[in-house]
């Protein structure tokens, strides 16, 4: 076991050269995946260290390109498709919910679909509406689906394995402010299970549940928090679908308040799925209302004024918190 | 011509047909719950195509897969039994009639969102290729399938990466019942199938024999090159789109073509084929057709037992009689 310095691309890519290199069905294609950039570096140099075969660029027919992962999935290869940004993947909807969610369904469970779509969260530098779509919530609805959004440059390793050793379609998004990460990476990478929520910072006072980028955003705020002598818990989910729903009830069941803090919009999504768990669950009395963080309900600005009024600011969501608190 | 091959495509045309003429004739008890899309009259297009592969060759097919199940060789109680909603269907009760699986006969299913199963066999086609395999995927898909433009993209990314794939069109000339010059511009689907470089030939779907003949001539070919190729059958639905009755007259399909098509009956054109070549062929289609209506009666028998017992225990309350003013 060693410990290297790795930027998130690169253990991305670490942990996906590790899959090929045990499992020769895995094979990785994409537009421009073969481009010197090689996806915002996640995937340079594949092509020349495995095949053409393993690693190739495609057209952009994102709904037939899914399509062919679905059924090279069936027949048990392990493909993974990459695309640059999850707004086309809508593009693809029909393959990815009414065919890859639903064949080993369709099937009476006598197939699977070991699938994985890895996809990108565009967010600042004006990217405007359609570069900026965060659609986590929507494949989260969908049952058969995986959806896994990592927060940091460990997790997006493990969890990369993880997904490309699933039997599962897997919906795998990253979000640009991570590619700014980097960290020690212990090698080989070692596949860690969905599911399993992990506590990223310990506090009493409230709890902050977090997904993607915005747990480094609810930790920051939970430092600026404890100047104020308030110490909040966050909650890094790690994976969607399936969710952790126990250690968000263990952890309200402590603190008794609650913020969410979700990549996409406030409505029908991450917040909306914490306050059903919370009142199913019915065990925990909220002294306080929940507070949900997370993009305005319009669509992203491109011009920088706007876009970041459009994007939670520290300050205000502070301002908000301890109204609360 | 072969007698042996005449009277074994004239066997699994006939079973396909007398399945769905009891599947028609079982339906008004209201017991098979859920939409049919029956094949009566494009018999020859799912025999044709799929007699000449192997169990290892892989088939996907469309909400229409009653025919292509069988075709394939799919395990007929298993089907019905899917039909009557039971656990032992081929789909284990998920599926029904517009899913059907049997992977062991290498029926991998079938999608009832049109055109939507024609990109996954591009990718069965490629993973038959990097598994080192000279096994084809089958893609059948309707005229309705070429509106999509998923259909295109996929002859392009066949093309493209070279995969093992034989894309079956079988024109039955109605998406429901709005025909194809009223869906497209223009409607020679073998034009635009080359225009992608895939290499393309259009039959008479109705002759089970030229589809016979030609499929295996392709399909050798595409396990020497492992390029795909393209067969348009052309064909014609002779009952509705769904359920057991008629879309003709009224406004709907014109009666006309009906009165066309009906002596051109798959079935009719290969039983006087056989008459005339095949020494007592009369003979032997009549020891065909009792051999199979009689596993038929078996095989609805069973299925309609099954039902019955599960049935009284779930005391499911009885489906509404039919509307007669709805097809």
């Amino acid at each position: 076991m060693t410990s290297t310095r790795m930027t998130f691309a690169e253990a991305l890519r670490a942990a996906t050269i590790q899959a090929m290199e045990a499992d020769d069905r895995v094979f990785l294609y994409g537009q421009g995946i073969n481009d010197p950039g090689g996806f915002l570096g996640s995937t340079v140099g594949i092509r020349d260290r495995f095949s053409q075969a393993r690693c190739f660029d495609v057209p952009l027919s994102e709904e037939s390109l899914i399509g062919l992962g679905v059924g090279a999935a069936l027949l048990d290869r392990r493909p993974v498709y990459v695309a640059l940004r999850i707004d086309f993947l809508l593009l693809a909807m029909n393959q990815i919910v009414n065919h890859a969610a639903k064949w080993p369904a369709m099937s009476g469970y006598q197939s699977t679909v070991p699938l994985t779509i890895r996809s990108i969260i565009g967010k600042d530098w004006g990217q405007g509406a359609q570069h900026s779509g965060a659609y986590h919530a929507m494949f989260s609805q969908v049952p058969g689906l995986e959806v896994v959004m990592p927060a940091n440059v460990n997790d997006a390793a493990r969890l990369l394995l993880t997904a490309l050793q699933s039997e599962s379609p897997t919906i795998f998004i990253e979000s640009k402010p991570l590619y700014d990460l980097d960290d020690l990476v212990e090698l080989p990478v070692k596949a860690l299970p969905f599911g399993q929520a992990r506590v990223a910072r310990d506090g009493k006072d409230i709890t902050f549940v977090a997904i993607s980028h915005m747990v480094g955003f609810a930790q920051t705020v939970a430092t600026d928090l404890a100047a104020h002598g308030v110490e909040a818990e966050v909650i890094d989910l790690r994976t969607l679908a399936p969710l952790d729903e126990a250690a968000i009830v263990r952890s309200v069941a402590k603190t008794k308040r609650i913020a969410v803090f979700d990549v996409g919009w406030q409505r029908f999504g991450l917040a909306a799925e914490v306050a059903r768990i919370l009142c199913m669950d019915g065990s925990v009395r909220l002294e306080k209302p929940l507070v949900s963080v997370g993009q305005k309900w319009q669509h992203t600005p491109a011009g920088c004024f706007l876009e970041y009024h459009h994007y939670p600011v520290r300050h205000e969501v502070i301002a908000d918190l301890l109204k609360i608190l | 011509m072969d007698r042996d091959l005449m009277l074994m495509l004239y066997q699994r045309m006939f079973r396909i047909r007398n399945v769905e003429e009891r599947i028609k004739h079982e339906y008004q008890h209201r017991n098979i719950r859920m939409a049919v899309h029956l094949s009566i009259g494009q018999e020859a297009v799912a025999v044709g195509v799929l007699a000449p592969t192997r169990t290892t060759d892989c088939c996907l097919s469309t909400h229409r897969c009653h025919a292509h199940y069988l075709g394939k060789q799919g395990d007929l109680q298993r089907m019905i039994d899917e039909l009557y909603s039971l656990d032992t269907g081929c789909s284990h009760g998920y599926g029904g009639s517009m899913h059907l699986f049997d992977k062991q006969a290498g029926m991998w299913g079938s999608g009832a969102i049109v055109g939507g199963s024609v990109p996954m066999a591009v990718g069965m086609g490629l993973a038959l290729k990097q598994a080192q395999t000279d096994n084809v995927c089958i893609s059948f898909v309707g005229d309705g399938g070429v509106d999509e433009g998923a259909f295109f993209e996929s002859l392009n990314l066949a093309a493209l990466l070279n995969v093992p794939v034989l894309f079956i069109v079988e024109n039955n000339g109605y998406s429901t019942i709005t025909s194809q010059r009223l869906r497209q511009a223009a409607v020679d689907v073998v034009a635009k199938a080359r225009s992608f470089g895939v290499d393309s030939v259009s039959v008479d779907g109705n002759n089970v024999l030229e589809v016979y003949e030609t499929c295996q001539r392709v399909l050798e070919s595409i396990r020497r090159d492992q390029r795909p190729r393209l067969i348009e059958a052309v064909t014609f639905r002779l009952c509705a789109h769904v359920g057991p009755g008629s879309d003709f007259g009224g406004g709907r399909r014109p009666e006309e073509e009906l009165e066309r098509w009906t002596p051109r009956d798959p079935l009719r054109l290969l039983a006087q084929r056989i008459e005339h070549e095949v020494s007592e062929g009369v003979q032997h289609l009549h020891e065909i057709q009792e051999q199979v209506l009689a596993e038929i009666d078996r095989v609805f028998e069973t299925a309609k037992r099954h039902f019955n017992e599960i049935n009284e225990r779930e005391k499911l309350e009885a489906p509404r009689p039919p509307d007669p003013s709805r097809v």
